[in-house]
């Protein structure tokens, strides 16, 4: 009956063009897909005086499996190390206000650099389990709490002719992001996402470093334009 | 239940905020049978017979299977301290003794680290005269496998040891036919690693060689009133110092203000390069220091300095190698400039064409660009040394040791790269 | 020079009420100036801020007269798109703190000063109250006085949150109370202030 309800109402409720990160299923449409720029700073004590990654790009894309199912998909990419993930994600409304889903998205990384004194490139796999919770506001305010947890797979780097593989599975730590979806300009909508990441191998810091045995803190900032 | 939702959400959130690691170091100074009157220090002798590869049990999927286990000393006040170093190949971990002998027996009371984590603990480990002590303790001691066995104890912060240790003599300590630097990055290590001393710190020099180091690379900068000091980053900054309200560039400031109002994290001063080169000439058994160039401007008073305190270790009977490091263009050209740069020891970590040029005692290349063992060995046909910097991964030390044909290693583990050094075979 | 700076700050926030005073009308529209109407919005105003971090300088037996609380500034510019999301820039003022030191039998003082250069999103939580996010840089500069002056500048990586209240006083002219925490998470500086300001809507499309 809620689910009908729903549906229903999908036809008046922004759905289409308006929520990235907000666990609304894809009754009557097909895609959707955001484009923007993550920002994140790196730790002093271990990246010294490197602060602030550059900008990296995001492009994040919804697809329909079927009213439950979606594949979650997204790019995230600084030319010289991207990565890119996706995964099934299962969503369903608890009342007209909350939802939530549960997914598992499959992450590839790679990077490379070769220039003055560097040799180097790397690549690796990461699982990422998730589950998101949403509010949807009276207002047009959708606001989206989501826990992530990830798994390093495999880890491969090369230093020249020096070359090290490892395919020992480890837990890699959590991510928890606070995301706000709404309108910003004419019918466009924004995402504007606040991730804090907690991992002992982040994949944007390979050239900096390696892993720690240790947790270090990212905090994070996306910015999207629901396209 | 809007309301609940959203505490729920703040406080997992704010449940998300960064973690503080720290290490607290334990006292070794509980141990009450090291600390009996009637201990007495070990000879010479014994110390040199103890070092080797030893094989461990009971606590190797603690540590790895091998220890390199290593004598240094640091003299503080005229007073010679000795320390027994244990190198192990697991996780970075070490421990670091001081031995004594009492009733037959020797003793080793400290603590052990993991570079990797902050696990931490103490050590008390027992050679027994049956096993292996009388053999130490006799005037002309000839160790061979089996024939020494450390019993004992580890266990973790501040408790009472009580896992087993055992440690048995298998081999001699892999030396090749020429000197390898072991080169601690920074004097010693970084801040970072959650050291109990401050990276680029006369304590840290000190220290250094209890971490399996014979050589240190140190960051030379100048003050505004022209005063060589150790300090690695660009600016004043939380990373390496306390808070003072001081900020920018840390030439930006003399040396007079930085002694009075900046502290290092541990609370040492920002030192000068003289007392840093005292401290290793007097006080340490480093045989190789490299002046890492961070500012731009004259070589000339780091010259004097370095040539002061070759000319000093010489007369002191101490082998010493400092090295002014070239470590781009603008430092290169700078340094060409002197009239006698021909015979200043530099390490060009340029082209190896330009170390032909500069007359570098050692190239140094950045481990990012591999083993480059043809290159190596034309710098080894120059009648020169290779050093590769700042291997850290302990993966690749392994590699860069038992693949690379460098003459030296610098590590912010210097640890990691003695273990893989000495048990290489 | 902090007595100066006091006194611009204070002469502001007088300036400001007098100018909501002249334009106090007795017709107000209600919350003239945080309508959703697309706008652009300035804040400018002043008040105070305590510093909240720890200050660790050494040797603290030798420490004298620390100063945490000082006057502190914002100027905002809000741009309203029509929706509940705005976003502006902002700028200002700010003393952190200042302490002495004896040495010698001389005294040093260190007092370190601090522009914020922000990107602000900005949204309406209830009737005229909004939270303001900032992210970007500090501009610190360090003044020391001791054997000489050193005046040292570095940008620190920051941020800040402000909740503020606007009470609309005029047509397009409002008077705000802010609270602002104020991070420079690159430094490790954390001042609390609060803020009296000037809200005036410029242009309304």
């Amino acid at each position: 009956m809620l689910f009908q309800a729903l549906i229903a109402q999908d036809t008046t409720f922004h759905s289409k063009h308006a929520a990235i990160y907000f666990p609304y299923p894809m009754y009557k449409e097909h895609w959707r897909s955001s484009i923007g720029f993550t920002l994140m700073t790196t730790p002093e004590d271990i990246t010294e005086e490197v602060r602030l990654r550059i900008p990296c790009g995001d492009y994040h894309l919804l697809t329909k499996i079927n009213n439950h199912f979606i594949l979650d998909s997204r790019l995230l990419f600084q030319v010289l190390q991207n990565h890119v993930s996706t995964g099934l994600h299962y969503v369903r409304p608890i009342n007209e206000n909350v939802y939530i889903s549960a997914g598992n998205d499959i992450g590839f990384w790679f990077g490379y650099l070769k220039l003055s004194g560097f040799d180097s490139k790397a690549l690796g796999w990461i699982d990422y389990p998730n589950l998101s919770i949403g509010y949807k506001t009276k207002k047009d305010l959708l606001i989206t709490f989501k826990a992530q947890v990830s798994f390093n797979l495999y880890y491969q780097a090369a230093n020249g002719a020096v070359k090290y593989s490892s395919s020992k599975r480890y837990y890699n730590g959590e991510t928890f992001t606070l995301a706000l979806e709404q309108p910003f300009y004419n019918k466009k909508h924004l995402t504007l996402a606040f991730s804090a990441i907690s991992n002992k191998f982040y994949w944007q810091t390979w050239a900096l470093f390696y892993k720690t045995n240790r947790e270090i803190y990212y905090p994070q900032i996306t910015v999207g334009f629901i396209l | 239940m809007k309301k609940n939702i959203s505490i729920f959400l703040l406080s997992v959130f704010l449940f998300a905020c960064k973690k503080e690691y720290k290490v607290t170091m334990p006292d070794a100074g509980t141990w009450d049978l090291f600390n009996d009157p009637a201990a007495q220090a070990l000879p010479a002798a014994t110390k040199t017979a103890m070092e080797g590869v030893y094989t461990v049990t009971n606590a190797s999927v603690m540590f790895g299977k091998l220890a390199a286990v290593k004598w240094s000393y640091v003299i503080n006040n005229g007073d010679t301290t000795f320390h027994v170093s244990g190198f192990f190949g697991t996780d970075i971990a070490y421990f670091i003794c001081e031995g004594k002998q009492l009733n037959g027996a020797i003793l080793l009371n400290g603590y052990w680290r993991k570079m990797v984590s902050t696990e931490t603990g103490l050590v008390h480990l027992t050679i027994d005269a049956t096993a292996g002590a009388s053999l130490l303790l006799s005037n002309s001691p000839l160790v061979s496998e089996g024939m020494v066995q450390m019993n004992g104890f580890y266990g973790q912060g501040q408790q009472e040891p009580l896992t087993p240790l055992t440690l048995t003599y298998a081999r001699k300590l892999n030396h090749s036919p020429t000197p390898f630097q072991i080169a601690a990055h920074r004097s010693g290590g970084r801040t970072s690693d959650l050291l109990p001393v401050s990276e680029n710190s006369v304590a840290m020099i000190l220290k250094t060689s209890e971490f399996g180091s014979t050589g240190i690379e140190v960051d030379v900068r100048y003050t505004k009133d022209g005063v060589p000091i150790l300090y690695h980053d660009n600016t004043l900054n939380l990373r390496e110092i306390q808070k003072s309200g001081l900020v920018g560039p840390i030439e930006n400031y003399t040396y007079d203000q930085l002694s009075v109002f900046v502290r290092l994290i541990h609370g040492e001063k920002i030192p000068t390069l003289r007392e840093a080169l005292t401290a290793v000439v007097y006080q340490t058994p480093l045989t190789f220091v490299w002046l890492d160039t961070k500012y731009v401007g004259s070589v000339k008073p780091v010259q004097r300095l370095q040539n002061e305190f070759m000319q000093k270790a010489k007369a002191a009977g101490r082998k010493l190698d400092i090295v002014i490091g070239l470590p781009a263009q603008v430092q290169f050209d700078e340094f060409l400039s002197l009239p006698d740069y021909a015979s200043t020891p530099s390490l060009c970590e340029l082209s190896i064409d330009d170390v032909a040029k500069s007359n570098a005692l050692i190239w140094a290349p950045r481990f990012t660009e591999g083993t480059q063992n043809d290159e190596v060995a034309k710098i080894h046909a120059m009648g020169k040394k290779a050093f590769v910097w700042t291997v850290d991964v302990p993966e690749f030390i392994t590699r860069f040791v038992n693949e690379g044909h460098f003459d030296g290693i610098l590590s912010n583990f210097p640890s990691c790269v003695a273990y893989n050094y000495y048990v290489h075979q | 020079m902090y007595t100066s700076k006091a006194a611009f700050l204070a002469g502001l926030i007088m300036t400001s009420l007098f100018f909501n005073n002249v334009f106090a009308q007795p017709v107000v529209k209600q919350d003239s100036v945080i309508t959703r109407t697309p706008s652009f919005i300035l804040y400018l105003g002043g008040g105070f801020s305590s510093y909240v971090a720890n200050i660790n300088p050494q040797p603290e037996s030798r420490v004298r007269n620390v100063s945490r609380t000082n006057p502190t500034g914002t100027f905002r510019l809000m741009w309203h798109p029509g929706h509940r999301l705005w976003l502006g820039v902002e700028s200002g003022y700010n003393n952190f703190f200042s302490y002495e030191l004896k040495s010698n039998n001389e005294t040093g003082k260190v007092s370190l000063h601090a522009v914020p250069l922000m990107v602000v999103w900005s949204m309406p939580v209830i009737k005229r109250i909004s939270i303001f996010a900032g992210i970007g840089s500090y501009l610190l500069t360090s003044d020391l006085k001791y054997h000489g002056n050193v005046h040292s500048k570095f940008f620190s990586l920051g941020s800040d949150l402000a909740v503020v209240y606007t009470q609309p006083v005029a047509h397009r002219f409002g008077l705000a109370a802010e609270i602002k925490w104020m991070n420079a998470f690159e430094t490790r500086d954390n001042a609390l202030g609060l803020q009296v300001q000037m809200v005036w809507q410029f242009i309304k499309f």
